[in-house]
């Protein structure tokens, strides 16, 4: 739906010009929305089962990992069915590149999860939390070069995307499917160490608030 | 004497946040207004509780509504930190307090049956084999396959019970057991539960049934406003609680006379 809608927007409307457009946009769009959709769901995972938490001992981990996890066979799921459609119509060749997007997806799986770890802890806290991160991904969606490319924001956008994790992992899955090339190793070492430092850190602060879960939800 | 449970001086506070507020939103504002701010007050719900629990042993906890029983029993599973004090738990402990809990009303008995065992972090095939058991004894195969939330109270509280026994869990924790099902139903749980002591199962149970506790307790204890008052042979816990209950009896009637 929303790929039909922005395609009509920015190829038709706004003009663009981006080469294969509505494959370029499948390529952001969708690992884009297992992201969003992984750590909306994440901010109810602890919260949405206060029953369990209070009469139930086991690993509280399983819990966000599990909502990530549906999220992310959606994700899969999604991209094997409409993948092939969009290269058909579209006629982009694929090259052997492309497979290189199974690992991209499993490490942003791993980034996915270690935000989710975070977000749903906190939730259990402050349950405005939940209201904050879908603002926060509004912003960020637009933030991130889905509907655009790198090279046509301006000065200081770039800068930001040399850091944001989000940035990085779309022009990652854009080189691979679109382009047909491995991201450069500043991309690749961004992804890497950002899926790193979120599981970490985002699993210690799941660990902190973990034993007091029962008593706040 | 091998051990199952050890507390030793364990101490639960709660805060009882008045005007608790769960948003940032509020959280920020308070740092400039007053009238958001948050009072704090602190409630002990277990005090000091120092007791052992043998292994096989089955241990009665009774004591009169808040005075903490069930704190204890989430205390043991793990649901619970102490704020002091020590536990140490040897053994498999079920890790559920309460009968049917972790049900999916959306699923069928047969999935819930695999759901419960799973969260006994029992594998599918050591699920596959147990799984017989568990219907027989819940009697409830011509239901096996329809969604729990069609179960009736019963039914629910069958199949809940008929899991939890059958997980053969090292240490069985139950809060309030005899609540399930007809006066059969019940003797066919109190002889399960007979059976699981004789085979070594370790189980602390909390019950207002005095008889209960008397019939299937090696030993109890008596909880009152957080702490142990006493503690041994269920026989004569049981009066001094039936006393104590009197004299609390008695001061209400004062107070409000």
């Amino acid at each position: 739906m929303m790929l039909v809608v922005y395609t009509i927007a920015f190829k038709y409307v706004m003009r663009t010009g981006i080469p294969h457009f509505t494959f370029f946009l499948l390529a952001g769009l969708m690992p884009w929305q297992f992201f969003a959709g992984a750590l909306t769901a994440s901010t109810h995972a602890i919260v949405g089962n206060g029953n369990l938490i209070r009469k139930v001992y086991f690993p509280r981990e399983v819990l966000p990992v599990a909502t990530v996890l549906f999220t992310f066979t959606q994700f899969i799921l999604a991209m094997a069915a409409v993948l092939p459609v969009v290269i058909l119509i579209d006629g982009v060749p694929l090259s052997w590149v492309a497979l290189m997007v199974i690992p991209l997806a499993l490490v942003h799986l791993l980034f996915t999860i270690g935000c989710a770890f975070a977000l749903s802890a906190l939730t259990t806290s402050f349950r405005d939390v939940s209201h904050f991160t879908e603002f926060a991904l509004m912003l960020l969606f637009w933030l991130t070069p889905i509907v655009y490319q790198v090279q046509m924001a301006p000065g200081p956008l770039k800068v930001f995307f040399r850091t944001s994790p989000l940035a990085a992992f779309t022009v990652a899955y854009q080189d691979i499917l679109v382009r047909g090339v491995l991201p450069d190793l500043a991309v690749g070492t961004t992804v890497i160490a950002w899926a790193v430092v979120t599981l970490v850190l985002g699993h210690a602060i799941f660990r902190r608030r973990s034993a007091g879960f029962a008593e706040l939800v | 004497m091998e051990r199952a449970i050890e507390l030793r001086g364990v101490s639960k506070m709660f805060l009882l946040k008045h005007n608790r507020s769960w948003d940032l939103k509020v959280k920020a504002l308070s740092l400039f207004n007053p009238r958001h701010r948050e009072q704090v007050e602190t409630f002990w719900a277990l005090r000091d509780v120092t007791l052992t629990v043998a292994k096989g042993e089955s241990i009665g906890i009774v004591g009169p509504n808040g005075s903490g029983k069930s704190t204890l029993l989430r205390i043991m599973a793990g649901i619970f930190q102490p704020s002091s004090g020590e536990l140490v738990v040897h053994g498999r402990v079920a890790p559920m307090i309460e009968l049917g809990v972790g049900f999916n009303v959306e699923l069928t008995g047969r999935e819930n049956i695999y759901l419960n065992a799973s969260l006994f972090r029992l594998s599918r095939r050591e699920t596959d084999a147990i799984y017989d058991r568990i219907v027989a004894f819940s009697e409830l195969e011509q239901f096996i396959d329809t969604p729990v939330k069609n179960y009736s109270t019963g039914m629910y509280a069958r199949l809940g019970f008929a899991v939890a026994v059958h997980l053969e869990p090292e240490i069985l924790l139950i809060d309030e057991v005899l609540a399930v099902g007809d006066e059969r139903f019940q003797q066919k749980c109190m002889a399960r539960m007979e059976d699981l002591r004789r085979r070594g199962t370790t189980i602390v149970l909390v019950s207002h049934a005095m008889e209960t506790i008397r019939s299937m307790c090696d030993r109890a204890g008596f909880l009152l406003h957080g702490r142990l008052e006493a503690e041994g042979d269920p026989g004569k816990v049981i009066a001094e609680y039936r006393a104590a209950l009197h004299l609390l009896g008695a001061e209400a009637a004062v107070a409000t006379g």
